[in-house]
């Protein structure tokens, strides 16, 4: 199993191309889970004063 | 090798076994999103805001809360197969990440437990309701249906937890219809007029307060995900793939579900937000099988996730990984759940709120340290090896303690506690009003730490440089 493990880990460090979160990713997390969330609440806010 | 070879264990996930598309991560974050915890939090929104007010900050608030979570979880998870206990490794430590395995089992556990409760609670009266049961409150069949559901849940990922990928999408897409159903119902029951109008139960005098704290409650619920976020997408494609279908599912959907909380609580306050039992007293026998469905569906569906989790974190300790079988960590991780459920479910319910309070006060802090880790010091690239090898160096800092981690993850939890009382929603300041209190919880820890890792000796260098990018020089050519 150790074996088994230390080639695994191995296989991933050499060759695995796991991405990281890219521009558009991050644009798509931000506008979603932040932008507009956000100015929702401004408008809850203001406009059911 | 089998893909749930890698998936049960504490080893990184390789490209070929990476088998979720969306489809698959949205079923999984939708289907365990949405629970019956959405009506409890649900009627407490009803207490502090009307229906439209509280449509929107539930919403926005548990939108927020997911963009937190997600972006400390999901990038790491979904770039080297990391769950939450080991994604904590660069900023707590190699022995330092135990702290969030306690944190995380304690948290998941727990929230097996306030499912597996409610659904014997609710299951047991729904049955009463629809007279299959005599006495819906008779503890017998609280405890007996709810060990049914243990039962369902450990069988299920009996073969492993490929199982997810298939289930998920199926129980999140049944428990959609039917909330839609719920939904439905309450508008044609009692009217859209009614519900918009229905005023607040119990507001405090400050409107603004009123409006925080439910957005706190929904940012609250969103960084609760935490624990769960790793387990969710590892097994995506990329990282891109995972990120609308987690939003999508954990957020704009647990919202909606919220809603018919938030409206059931104020059309019918003695409801608590639980539209069930009077949908059977008013629509007769068809509409108790629909709420009875949604009820074991999405309960069932929940706990599956929270039991993978719970059994994929406690596999991080490398005794446990070589000695248990997935089967065994399955059911140990159902086991304290049922120990709850048979000794201590009154009490352990009566303290739902302050269970509540300590997942959001502390995992907060713990998602701010992960996003200025990961972003702002590493730049996008952990070491490998120092995330998988136990005898690495890599993140062994001051014997296996990050003091920057604990430093920061203190004054986040300080400054949550000064924000807000935690337990009984009191604010402890005027910025509450304003900028909630996970919000600058989060900041100050992101903050704290990385001053910390800069200005506290032996914590720079080597150990936060990014890895040897040799090997991907060598994938290039």
């Amino acid at each position: 199993m150790d074996e088994e493990r230390e080639t695994l880990i191995a296989d991933f460090d050499r060759l695995h191309r796991g991405d990281s979160l890219d521009r558009a990713g991050f644009l798509t997390l931000l506008t979603w889970g932040l932008i507009v969330p956000v100015v929702a609440l401004l408008i809850g806010w203001v406009w059911l004063a | 090798m089998t893909d749930d070879h890698t998936a049960e264990a504490s080893l990184p996930i390789h490209d070929s076994e990476r088998t979720w598309g969306p489809l698959a991560v949205f079923g999984n974050t939708a289907s365990a999103a949405i629970a019956t915890w959405c009506f409890i939090t649900g009627g407490w929104v009803a207490y502090y805001v009307t229906a439209g007010r509280g449509s929107i900050a539930i919403i926005a608030g548990t939108l927020i809360g997911v963009f937190i979570s997600l972006l400390a979880a999901l990038p790491p998870a979904t770039k080297y197969g990391v769950e939450a206990v080991r994604s904590t490794r660069p900023t707590l430590g190699i022995r330092g990440a135990w702290f969030t395995l306690g944190l995380v089992l304690i948290v998941l556990v727990g929230w097996n437990s306030v499912l597996t409760i409610f659904l014997g609670q609710s299951g047991a009266q729904t049955l009463a309701a629809l007279g299959v049961l005599s006495d819906g409150d008779s503890s017998g069949a609280v405890i007996a249906i709810g060990l049914l559901s243990c039962l369902v849940v450990v069988a299920m990922l009996w073969k492993g937890p490929h199982v997810l990928r298939l289930a998920g999408p199926a129980i999140a897409i049944t428990v959609v219809v039917l909330a839609a159903v719920m939904m439905i119902y309450l508008a044609i029951q009692f009217g859209w007029q009614r519900v918009m109008a229905a005023p607040a139960l119990e507001p405090l005098p400050d409107a603004a307060t009123n409006y925080m704290i439910v957005v706190e409650l929904g940012i609250a619920g969103g960084v609760a995900w935490w624990p769960y976020i790793g387990s969710l997408t590892r097994h995506s494609r990329d990282t891109r793939t995972a990120i609308g279908p987690s939003i999508l599912g954990l957020g704009a959907l647990m919202g909606v579900v919220l809603t018919i909380g938030l409206f059931a609580a104020l059309v019918v306050p003695a409801s608590a937000g639980n539209p069930t039992l009077f949908m059977i007293e008013t629509g007769g026998a068809w509409l108790g099988v629909v709420a009875l469905a949604f009820m074991i569906l999405a309960n069932v569906g929940t706990t599956m996730v929270g039991v993978y989790a719970c059994a994929l974190a406690l596999k991080q300790v490398p005794a446990v990984d070589r000695s248990l079988s997935w089967r065994g960590a399955t059911v140990i991780s159902m086991l304290p759940v049922v120990l709850v459920l048979v000794f201590v479910a009154g009490p352990f319910m009566d303290h739902y709120g302050t269970f509540l309070a300590f997942a959001g006060v502390t995992v907060g802090p713990l998602c701010g340290v992960q996003i200025a880790d990961y972003f702002l010091l590493r730049r996008q690239t952990l070491d490998i090896r120092g995330l998988y090898d136990e005898h690495s160096t890599r993140y062994r800092y001051w014997g296996g303690f990050n003091p920057a981690g604990f430093i920061a993850v203190a004054a986040g939890v300080a400054t949550y506690v000064s924000v807000l009382d935690p337990v009984h929603f009191v604010p402890g300041s005027v910025a509450f009003s304003y900028l909630s209190a996970t919000v600058p919880a989060s900041s100050v820890a992101a903050v704290v730490y990385t001053v910390a890792m800069r200005t506290i000796p032996n914590l720079l260098g080597p150990s936060l440089l990014p890895h040897d990018t040799s090997s991907e020089r060598e994938v290039s050519r």
